[in-house]
């Protein structure tokens, strides 16, 4: 059902990926020029990021630990921006999920082992539903911002955690709570390594999100309110009960993320529980182009590049903070060169 | 402090004084983003703005030992963000909020990466060991009460009073000020009257980096001494509120900014003085006062109409007039109708 | 401001030349401008007609520096001139008054008029000085505007005026005026060329872009007529026919108006009742608005635009909820239902601006043929769209209309703006519905897109469909209604019958001039 392609010698894709793969080399010599200037040689610097990216099974589940995550947040700001709605506030969406997933994770009075995973799961998804009805409502019903709106929450989200973790859930140890019980982890899918069934669930998400969006009723009344909310009013649309319902699906997927990393792998809610997820999780969205199963392929690109940096932080002494300057600059001149659509 | 001292007018004096302390570095940020947003502008990237105005600013303090040498270099480095930000909106017509995000992420790796690679052999966090002093104004500081609040204050403070008449002239009265407002509500009018639309945003969003980079060095510098990864906390967030709350007039601003400057102070007295409120409600306070604000605020006062709306005329060549020039692609030999210059008006009956 | 330097002036004030030599402009695979030329004497009104997409916009923001053209250039007096953009224009004395108005709302009429010149200064903007002098030009041509009005707040012929004061006080001798008439009243059009002409008697030379002849006619003393991208021809006014100018722009002889066959007029299905609805500004979009519609009937609702054509149909389709009054619709009133319960209950609304209320541009055929009725048992189950019976309606959709295009994959934007409004108004069809509401159905179509339309609509009304048409063009009106109603400061001020409809007896309605008053 969707639009037809042009046709020409060079296919539309190869001359992207052609410009994508030019951009990529050219980020790598500038951040290598900046490598050089601090006295490393870039290539041992490149060469470990690929070493510790890829050099061992525990190197790639932990690729796939970190993709997971911010795979669900890019979903989440996938469904927010296909209805023209901007969902900034991920990061804060993820603490409530994570929050509530943890409550749930020691305070299973009663409920059988089984049920305990399953409860966890959507009281996640809820807890990050509701965090983001509260923007949604405020922007339908008073019109104010959500982009400022949303910002301002993640700060109450992860400082609301702190104090819980500082204080009614304090465990005295570590700055985290105490741990959940058993039956609310994850099952490891390879032993020895972090790698939990987190990421199938981030699979699943990423393919009903794709199948909604292409065939389902409210994926169409989502896609046409995004594409044009004129046409979507006349045509006798609910665009506010439609916005409204996928704000807060947004806000559950995020939840979900928030979820997935207390079952899978901390088992208890630490303090600095998301360095960014929410933010990064929109530049993954941008990079697919707003496509969900693409977003999972950013996403694992993504962590091999995060998971590279930290062996090469170990191992030559190089700030992470390169790997954050070479995916900023990389998007900026994505942004320059006008590869992705404004959303 | 106890609850008793809340009926002390020392107590207010000297919240003022602390209040306007801790607002002038979101005054700054605010008067110039509400500048770029009068021209169309909207930069949620002044976070990454104001931390790469810390460090540079902290480095060059660091290095040279004098303010005002580090309040130039921070200013600098946020005109620099400002006109990459201007570049991809502007002349790229990249979404805003992306390209804010996006700029945040990367002015945040950059300033860590700076800092890191200055540092990296320190064993403990490096201080400045330059203080910015505080100066008391002749005959305004001996006035009763609010004279000590107000003009007690370092020189950083005074720049800031100083800056909201200049900012207030310079959208009101003056040529570039009124060409700014026009961009930002209908650029296609402008652009039909010769106003260069493109010229006047970029020089929009430069200032309005380079008065972020100006708050976050006054951070680093004049009240912290020293630089840490995330110590602008937000800032750069509040500062988008303060400009709607402060309906995108300068004298405003500067309310709304003392406003938020006197509820951080009361923060932290609060918590100094042990009233058993935890710590983390009164963290969260300035964020909860931020949503308050937005939603009592929004859908009276608006956005400019044009803003986030990249301006595109069909047909026209992208080369600034200099390169037009040099290509030989203007002529100066162009006749003209009549001999009018534009300030003189065509009287009736065509005798010129 | 402009880098175009002070050069010798023209031969003579009051005797000078404007030309386009040989313009030629491409917009993609569009060629919108071939091989034009065109000139303006001084002191000549220069009417320039032609249809919808003929290429008069074009050549005119060429003229203005808005547009670079591929090939050909503008000269004066022969000597050509580098536009590079509209400053460089300005400077050459050359102004425009676009159709949308190029004004700032939020600022006052000084302000717009000092926007972009040193008027009040270079750097320090001093409008009191600015004031004196432009204030002096204004009473000299006799326009009388406050100065400290917010733009917003002025009608439509005031800001037309504040256009025209604007190039006037940047020294412009060459005045183009783009569609001037389109949002005027008839009086308002009556100043306006009384304006023109003594503007021209001063000496400036005037070019006018219009699709209406008649006005055309009345006020030029030469008309030159463009079509798909070039021109035609120009004449004096004086030494040609309408009749003949018509055939110069559609290339052929419109056919005969098409007389509807009588009909019976069944039971009603429409009553508005007294309705009022305010518009954002807080104005009288439609104040105390009545009338009624039987099923089987072609109601014409006539009007300038701007009367409340836009609340009128907001308010029959749910998006705008009257103030006061009722709309009743086959018996029940629709005040408090939904959009979706009345496109449910069968009303079809054709928008105005098909591009922006009727369909989504990068959507394909398919997913706009479903726009409305996603959500019915014919196309989805259980919330999942069927989509093979999705392409099956819009195979049939394209059959039945004879839409030209690649098949229900193709995107909505690839067609041509008659296909496009083919399509819309199929989809609205297909539904059968009892009421259709038609707002400009055939703006911007071609000929025989136009005819095609029309036929349908005729069609459907011979089927019993009652349709309410909502249009500002005399001619589609007439061709089409079984009644007139004439739509003047948001109520009905006037009914005509078929049989006594003519331009004369409407326009003077319009007017205010015969009939109930205003």
């Amino acid at each position: 059902m969707s639009s037809t392609a042009s046709t020409s010698i060079v296919s539309d894709r190869a001359v992207e990926l052609f410009k994508v793969a030019g951009l990529i080399l050219l980020v790598a010599a500038f951040c290598g020029i900046l490598l050089a200037a601090t006295g490393v040689n870039p290539f041992r610097a490149y060469i470990q990021i690929l070493k510790g990216a890829f050099g061992s099974l525990n190197a790639v589940a932990e690729c796939l630990v970190y993709a997971t995550p911010i795979t669900f947040t890019a979903l989440s700001v996938i469904l927010c921006f296909r209805c023209g709605l901007w969902n900034i506030g991920a990061d804060g969406q993820l603490y409530m999920g994570a929050i509530a997933a943890v409550g749930v994770g020691f305070n299973t009075i009663g409920l059988p082992n089984l049920v305990v995973l399953p409860a966890m799961l959507l009281a996640g998804f809820a807890a990050g539903a509701a965090y983001a009805a509260i923007p949604a409502l405020l922007r339908l019903r008073f019109g104010a911002s959500e982009v400022i709106v949303t910002i301002m929450m993640n700060f109450l989200a992860s400082t609301f955690a702190i104090y819980l973790i500082s204080g009614p859930w304090a465990s005295g140890i570590t700055p985290a709570t105490p741990p959940i019980v058993p039956a609310g982890f994850l099952p490891i899918l390879i032993p020895g390594t972090r790698l939990s069934a987190n990421i199938l669930i981030a699979v699943l998400a990423a393919a009903i999100l794709t199948l909604v969006l292409s065939s389902t009723v409210f994926g169409f009344r989502v896609r046409t309110i995004g594409q044009n909310i004129d046409a979507a009013r006349s045509a006798g649309m609910r665009v506010g009960r439609v916005m409204f319902a996928s704000f807060a699906a947004a806000g559950g997927l995020a939840g979900l993320a928030g979820f997935g990393e207390v079952a899978g792998i901390y088992h208890n809610l630490p303090a600095g529980l998301s360095p960014g997820f929410g933010y990064t999780g929109i530049v993954v969205a941008l990079l697919a182009k707003l496509n969900p199963m693409r977003a999972l392929i950013v996403a694992v690109l993504l962590g091999a590049l995060n998971v590279g940096a930290d062996s090469m932080q170990r191992s030559l002494g190089v700030p992470v903070s390169i790997v954050t300057i070479m995916e900023g600059l990389f998007i900026l001149l994505i942004l320059a060169a006008r590869l992705v659509e404004r959303p | 402090m106890t609850i008793h001292s809340l009926l002390e007018l020392t107590f207010w004096v000297s919240l003022l004084a602390a209040g306007i302390r801790i607002a002038t570095p979101l005054l700054f940020a605010s008067l110039g983003e509400a500048v770029a947003e009068r021209a169309g502008l909207l930069n949620v990237g002044i976070e990454g703005m104001m931390a790469l105005g810390a460090i540079c600013g902290f480095l060059a303090a660091f290095a040279s030992g004098n303010v005002w040498v580090s309040l130039l270099a921070a200013i600098g480095a946020g005109a620099l963000a400002g006109l990459i930000f201007g570049l991809l909106t502007i002349v790229r017509g990249a979404d805003q909020i992306v390209t804010g995000i996006v700029l945040n992420i990367l002015a945040l790796g950059v300033a860590s990466f700076l800092y890191q690679s200055a540092f990296a052999s320190a064993n403990d966090v490096p201080q400045l060991a330059l203080r910015t002093g505080v100066y008391a104004l002749p005959w305004l500081s001996t006035i009763p009460w609010i004279g000590r609040a107000l003009f007690v204050q370092s020189p950083i403070v005074y720049l800031a009073y100083v800056l909201v008449p200049i900012f207030w002239f310079l959208m009101e009265r003056t040529t570039w000020g009124l060409s700014a407002k026009a961009v930002g509500e209908n650029p296609e009018a402008a652009d039909s009257v010769g106003i260069d639309v493109w010229r006047i945003r970029m020089q929009a969003i430069v200032l309005g980096g380079a008065m972020a980079g100006l708050g976050g060095a006054t951070i680093a510098v004049a009240q912290v001494g020293a630089y840490v990864d995330g110590m602008i906390s937000g800032r750069g967030f509040i500062a988008l509120a303060i400009v709607v709350f402060g309906g995108w007039s300068p004298w405003r601003i500067a309310l709304a900014s003392l406003f938020f400057g006197a509820a951080d102070a009361l923060q932290l007295r609060l918590q100094i003085s042990g009233i058993g409120l935890p710590n983390q409600l009164l963290l969260g306070l300035p964020y909860l006062l931020t949503i308050i604000v937005v939603v009592f605020v929004a859908g009276r006062a608006g956005y400019p109409a044009a803003i986030n709306q990249p301006y595109r005329r069909r047909g026209l060549t992208i080369l600034p007039k200099f390169f037009q020039r040099m290509t030989g692609a203007t002529s100066n030999a162009a006749p003209q109708l009549a001999d009018i210059r534009a300030t003189v008006p065509v009287p009736k009956g065509g005798n010129q | 401001m402009s880098v175009v330097a002070q050069n010798p002036p023209a031969r003579s004030l009051s005797d000078w030349t404007l030309s386009a030599r040989g313009v030629t402009k491409r917009f993609g695979n569009v060629l919108a401008n071939s091989d034009v030329s065109l000139d303006l004497h001084a002191g000549e009104i220069h009417a320039l007609l032609g249809e919808n997409g003929a290429g008069k916009s074009t050549i005119m923001k060429i003229l203005y520096g808005m547009i670079i053209p591929d090939e050909g250039a503008i000269e004066i007096d022969g000597r050509q001139l580098a536009l590079q953009s509209p400053s460089d224009a300005i400077h050459a004395g050359i102004g425009m008054v676009f159709q949308h108005f190029m004004l700032v709302p939020t600022l006052t009429v000084l302000e717009n008029l000092i926007l972009g010149t040193d008027f009040a200064g270079r750097f320090v903007s001093r409008k009191s000085r600015a004031r004196r002098r432009l204030a002096e030009v204004a009473r000299s041509y006799r326009i009388n505007i406050d100065f400290d009005r917010k733009v917003a707040s002025l009608s439509v012929g005031e800001q037309q005026r504040v256009e025209i004061l604007k190039a006037l006080v940047r020294g412009a001798r060459a005045l183009i005026l783009d569609e001037p008439t389109a949002v005027l009243t008839p009086s308002e059009i009556e100043d306006l060329g009384t304006t023109l002409r003594e503007l021209a008697a001063e000496g400036h030379g005037i070019i006018i872009v219009t699709h209406k002849l008649a006005e055309a006619m009345n006020i030029s003393d030469r008309v030159s007529v463009m079509r798909q991208g070039r021109r035609v021809g120009t004449w004096r006014t004086d030494t040609i026919s309408a009749e003949e100018l018509v055939v110069q722009m559609i290339g052929r002889d419109l056919d005969e108006v098409r007389l509807a066959s009588e009909h019976r007029r069944s039971q009603k299905i429409l009553e508005v009742k007294n309705v009022v609805a305010m518009t954002r500004r807080g104005l009288r979009g439609l104040d105390g608005l009545s009338l009624s519609l039987c099923a089987g009937e072609i109601v014409g609702v006539a009007g300038v635009e701007g009367n409340g054509q836009n609340e009128l149909a907001a308010c029959l389709t749910g998006l705008c909820r009257p103030d006061s009054g009722d709309i009743v619709f086959e018996g029940a009133s629709i005040l408090d239902r939904s959009t979706r319960d009345l496109l449910a209950a069968g009303i079809a609304h054709i928008p105005e601006d098909r591009h922006r209320d009727g369909a989504v541009l990068d959507f394909s055929l398919a997913e706009n043929s479903i726009l409305v009725d996603h959500g019915s048992a014919a196309f989805q189950r259980y919330g999942v769209i069927d989509r093979k019976r999705v392409t099956a309606f819009t195979d049939r959709l394209i059959k039945d209309f004879d839409i030209r295009c690649e098949g229900p994959g193709a995107v909505f934007k690839g067609l041509s703006g008659g296909n496009q409004q083919k399509l819309v108004l199929g989809r609205e069809l297909a539904r059968v519905p009892k009421l259709l509401i038609a707002m400009q159905p055939t703006r911007g179509l071609d000929v025989g897109a136009i005819e095609y339309v029309h036929k349908r609509l005729l069609d459907q009304r011979a089927a019993g469909m009652a349709i309410l048409l909502i249009s500002t063009e005399l001619d589609e009106i007439l061709a089409l209604s079984d009644r007139v109603l004439v739509l003047r400061g948001g109520r009905i001020v006037g009914a005509v019958e078929r049989a006594e409809a003519t331009k004369d007896a409407i326009g003077n309605l319009m007017l205010g001039k015969s009939g109930m008053a205003a």
